[in-house]
């Protein structure tokens, strides 16, 4: 009987505990020069599109107001569908690729993961820029409470 | 309008035909002789060939000369540009020739290294800013390698009317084999003439005097061709338009880290390039970018033979012989019967070219 109590307590414990670290915030363009809650332990993921071709890759403007609250976990990025056939050592050979799903040139979504380890407010800028270059192409901004 | 004075006409055509009589003389290999069919081909007897058909046709399109919107008189235009279109054609099946003759001098796919850059047949890197116009750039960045391969002219060809006007793509995205299908057609202005602005944009009514004779794809455009078929092409046509997957790690490549290679990036492709040429003690491709020339190495990139599926789609192109599209003698002649310039011409290379 105890035994089954014990696991009737471990089935609610894992039905109601879920990691802080494991919410997902997702913001995207339309939150651009808006004011987001977020929750300490939160991952909050930004995407935004892009265009890998062009050389412009969204990157965190540092240092910024949200240096201590925000830690910066990865990058991602969509890359083209194009899986050519290849055999390097002979002949090429056609037949595996998918022509038509991806482009030189084409737009793709970038998406930056910060873990929330601070609480309090700070405003998040994100810049579109070339990282040979001082010019940035678009600004991406976020005012984040942090609760 | 330029006028010539009309006892000077016979003179002309008969060295015309005298200097075209010298170079016919001349022994032609086989084999380039099946690539580049002769008009004296039995096979086309007295007619002209035809790329597209891989026929003999009656007439030579009037288009494919002059570039010039078609006049009320046209059709006695056309029959002068028939009488001539012959010896034209003639003048560029040599060309063609000794074009493949200066290749094996210059370029061996046998070399351990070989770039178009050094030898000095690469134009400037350009800069396509914020547009996703790489297509274009490395469609043109082929084109202009060619041309001053094959006509010793460093043109700088617009990319804004090959985005506006050529229907290959936008500033979303695009594919660089339309562009050349385009320049085989119609042709493509000079940058002076549409200058690049990085946005989508009409297509505006220029002369577009940059065109391409021949183009192909180096195996199909699925894949990537094996190494060896990139340098055969490479020495064969010139720097190849190619597709390549971008990253940030290839976006933030310093030349002082060597050679670009990036594990598990053969995932798609996104991007489009020029390559220029190989150095296998580097086990490398160089690439010209289109992001200015300030990123990597001058605008320029070594990037391993097999990472980034850089060679995606591989693509060749070989630029119009001057000698066959801006003939000086024939522009003379379309200046003495019909008080024409033709608009191929920009005024200062006609003064160049003794117009």
């Amino acid at each position: 009987m105890e035994q089954i109590i014990l696991l009737f307590h471990l089935w609610l414990f894992a039905l109601y505990y879920q990691p802080a670290d494991l919410t997902k915030m997702i913001l995207n363009e339309q939150h651009h020069n808006q004011q987001v809650e977020v929750s300490y332990r939160d991952t909050l993921i930004v995407e935004l599109p892009y265009q890998p071709g062009t050389g412009y890759y969204w990157v965190w403007r540092q240092p910024d107001g949200c240096d201590r609250a925000l830690k910066l976990l990865d990058e991602r990025s969509q890359s083209g569908q194009n899986r050519p056939s290849q055999d390097r050592s002979g002949l090429a050979r056609p037949g595996l690729a998918r022509p038509g799903l991806a482009r030189p040139g084409q737009e793709s979504i970038s998406q930056l993961r910060f873990l929330v380890v601070k609480k309090e407010a700070c405003q998040l800028n994100i810049d579109l820029k070339r990282s040979w270059e001082d010019h940035v192409l678009r600004e991406y901004s976020v005012k984040l409470q942090i609760k | 309008m330029k006028k010539l004075s009309k006892p000077l006409f016979p003179t002309m055509i008969a060295l015309l035909i005298i200097g075209i009589s010298f170079t016919a003389c001349e022994e032609t290999d086989d084999q380039l002789s099946s690539r580049y069919p002769s008009p004296k081909d039995p096979k086309f007897e007295d007619k002209y060939y035809d790329r597209e058909s891989d026929n003999a046709v009656e007439q030579y399109p009037l288009e494919e000369l002059t570039q010039f919107e078609l006049p009320e008189n046209w059709q006695e235009i056309a029959a002068v540009q028939n009488e001539y279109a012959e010896i034209i054609y003639e003048m560029d099946y040599e060309r063609l020739i000794e074009y493949d003759y200066f290749l094996r001098d210059v370029c061996s796919a046998n070399r351990p290294a070989f770039n178009w850059r050094d030898a000095g047949k690469v134009t400037p890197v350009r800069n396509q800013r914020g547009c996703g116009s790489c297509w274009a750039f490395a469609a043109m960045g082929a084109y202009e390698s060619s041309n001053l391969i094959r006509n010793n002219i460093n043109a700088d060809v617009s990319e804004q009317d090959v985005l506006n006007c050529s229907g290959a793509g936008s500033c979303g995205g695009g594919w660089y084999d339309p562009v050349f299908e385009y320049m085989l057609t119609t042709g493509v202005a000079r940058e002076v003439d549409v200058p690049y602005v990085a946005i989508d944009d009409v297509c505006y009514r220029n002369t577009k005097p940059h065109r391409a004779i021949n183009w192909g794809f180096v195996t199909v455009k699925s894949t990537i061709p094996s190494v060896q078929q990139l340098k055969d092409a490479l020495c064969k046509y010139g720097s190849l338009a190619v597709a390549v997957n971008a990253t940030p790690a290839f976006a933030g490549h310093k030349p002082a880290d060597g050679v670009f290679k990036e594990e598990g990036a053969d995932e798609g492709i996104n991007h489009a390039v020029t390559l220029v040429g190989w150095d296998d003690n580097k086990n490398a491709w160089l690439i010209k970018n289109s992001w200015g020339s300030g990123w990597c190495d001058n605008g320029y990139m070594w990037i391993d033979y097999n990472t980034n599926n850089i060679g995606y789609a591989a693509t060749w192109v070989q630029a119009q012989s001057r000698f066959y599209a801006i003939d000086a003698e024939f522009q003379k002649i379309l200046v003495k019967r019909f008080d024409i310039i033709n608009p191929f011409l920009h005024p200062k290379e006609f003064e160049e070219i003794g117009g």
